[in-house]
């Protein structure tokens, strides 16, 4: 049976890759900034999450791969490496007051250090295609020397059209062919949007999708195995049998959501 | 029977890490006093802050403290609650000290968050009063207590009961647990046992994984379980890949003791 070793650990770790699209759409409004803005403060938050739940006193454990590739102006890969690795060398740290609850009812402020990893970018075009065919080669490495694990999680954030849809559709389809023992490589789809309507979590079928770029990412999107029903509840989504890994004109928190379904709960980090 | 001597054989003490992890990596902690006669395991929650310290600070204050919170823990029913406040009052200050001394902007966010530690954790003491011997526990969590005792007529050991889960399928990823800190309205609450024992009774302590583990193998009446006294290190990993009852690739710790009549030894 596939997905079932789990939870990771440093002894069999897992891959997670998220893939931010950084073309010029990107500087688009989303409340309270730019897209772009919101991407990477959603992926430096999702790495930060990472880091805590493999955090032991001062060492951070192995229990993750992580990549992070950015597409637009070019093909960047931002982060590839062991989380530890990653948590010890962001670009940069940003001291900050938080709020949190007190716990009597009030708030308090407290010192915060907010690393960063990935810096907003938004400049032309979206060649999401040649993204996956990169995710498909730092993919396949990873599974060479871990043929055993979990299979790789693959996380892609856009909010448009790829230059090219046949092509990243036949790139997608080749990665989400690859596999370990453990079964295929799961691609989720996040689309983000300004529209406050037509929100779509998780659908079972593409029926209720009448935008053609919806089922263009409904089919590239990895249906949710069984072992992931229990994590998608857990953070807070609302998966059906036969659910596909894709969000439409995703609100900031669904997106969030869907970071920490694909790899916190997925992979059991916490 | 006139006992002039409680005594007690530790038979079984192991600890082992998560397969493929190092020795020191393992947040599982084990204690035992001979003198007081108590002994405890607690199972540290992995992704907590600090846990290792938290789960040796639980087992070595509960086994060793000889402040008067930790030897009448089990007087009043809320005694507890007192003793918990001085080992998080320890881990606080064990913590700080790490903090001060790091560099790491993820301890520092962790601390001035007010972030802890979680623990499992089981604790029993054995005493005499007059001629009557008692066992008395304090469980949280999933990590486990089994007790078996000599059957005369079958001569051999049996499984009494075992706290407070009974089953494989109750185990699950949130068991219940002591935080490190204050918690505001924290659910958990330890439960409190106390039974009578005999010579002869023997008792497993044991973390989540393990205890899982020979709840399976005995659901299943599977032949390893006959080891289970005489398990080893060296045994875990071979139970880990065992294909037909897996052990969940966890920390492990588990202790093992029986009552011995030491005046008849000496008759």
């Amino acid at each position: 049976m596939a997905y079932q070793n789990l939870p990771i650990g440093t002894s069999n770790p897992g891959l997670a890759m998220i893939l931010v699209d950084q073309s010029y759409s990107m500087r688009d409004p989303y409340d309270p900034g730019q897209k772009k803005d919101f991407a990477a403060l959603a992926v430096n938050r999702a790495i930060y999450e990472i880091v805590l739940a493999c955090q032991s006193g001062e060492i951070i454990k192995d229990r993750v791969y992580l990549a992070v590739i950015g597409y637009g102006a070019d093909i960047n890969v931002l982060l590839d490496g062991k989380i530890s690795e990653i948590a010890n060398n962001p670009v940069e740290i940003q001291k900050m007051k938080k709020k949190e609850p007190d716990g009597a009812g009030g708030l308090v402020e407290l010192d915060f250090e907010m690393p960063v990893w990935i810096k907003p970018r938004a400049d032309n075009g979206t060649p999401m295609g040649q993204a996956f065919e990169t995710a498909h080669r730092v993919a396949e490495t990873w599974i060479s020397k871990h043929s055993d694990n979990f299979p790789p999680i693959v996380i892609n954030i856009s909010d448009g059209e790829p230059n090219d849809p046949d092509h990243t559709e036949n790139a997608a389809h080749k990665l989400m062919d690859l596999s370990t023992n453990d079964g295929n490589l799961l691609l989720m789809n996040a689309h983000i949007s300004n529209a406050s309507a037509g929100e779509v979590a998780l659908p079972d079928d593409d029926k209720g999708l009448y935008d053609k770029y919806a089922r263009f990412l409904f089919n590239i999107s990895s249906i949710l195995p069984e072992p992931m029903m229990v994590a998608a509840k857990n953070a807070g989504l609302s998966p059906q049998q036969n659910s596909r890994a894709f969000l439409f004109n995703a609100s900031a928190e669904k997106v969030i959501k869907l970071l920490e379904f694909g790899t916190l709960k997925t992979l059991g980090l916490r | 029977m006139n006992l002039q001597q409680l005594e007690i054989d530790i038979f079984q003490e192991l600890k082992c890490p998560k397969q493929g992890e190092a020795y020191e990596d393992c947040q599982d902690a084990c204690c035992y006093n001979l003198n007081n006669n108590r002994f405890a395991v607690a199972d540290g929650v992995s992704s907590s802050f600090y846990p290792a310290i938290y789960s040796r600070l639980l087992t070595d204050y509960f086994c060793n403290s000889q402040d008067e919170i930790n030897r009448n823990l089990f007087d009043e029913k809320h005694n507890w609650k007192k003793w918990l406040k001085n080992i998080q009052n320890s881990w606080v200050s064990n913590v700080a000290k790490k903090v001060e001394l790091s560099n790491k902007y993820y301890v520092r966010n962790r601390f001035h968050a007010n972030d802890h530690a979680g623990s499992t954790f089981v604790g029993i003491e054995i005493d005499q009063e007059a001629n009557q011997l008692n066992w008395k526990a304090m469980i949280i969590g999933d990590s486990c207590l089994m007790h078996f005792s000599y059957n005369t007529q079958k001569e051999k050991l049996i499984l009494n009961q075992t706290y407070p889960l009974t089953k494989s399928d109750e185990f699950n990823y949130t068991p219940p647990y002591f935080p490190s800190r204050p918690v505001k309205n924290n659910p958990y609450e330890p439960i409190f046992i106390e039974k009578e024992a005999r010579i002869n009774d023997r008792f497993i302590l044991a973390t989540d994984a393990i205890s899982k583990w020979i709840f399976n193998a005995m659901e299943k009446k599977l032949k390893c379980l006959k080891n289970m006294f005489t398990i080893k290190e060296e045994h875990i990993n071979l139970y880990r890949n065992d294909q037909e009852c897996p052990m969940e690739n966890d920390d492990v710790v588990m202790l093992g003791l029986t009552i011995i009549d030491s005046s008849k030894e000496k008759e």
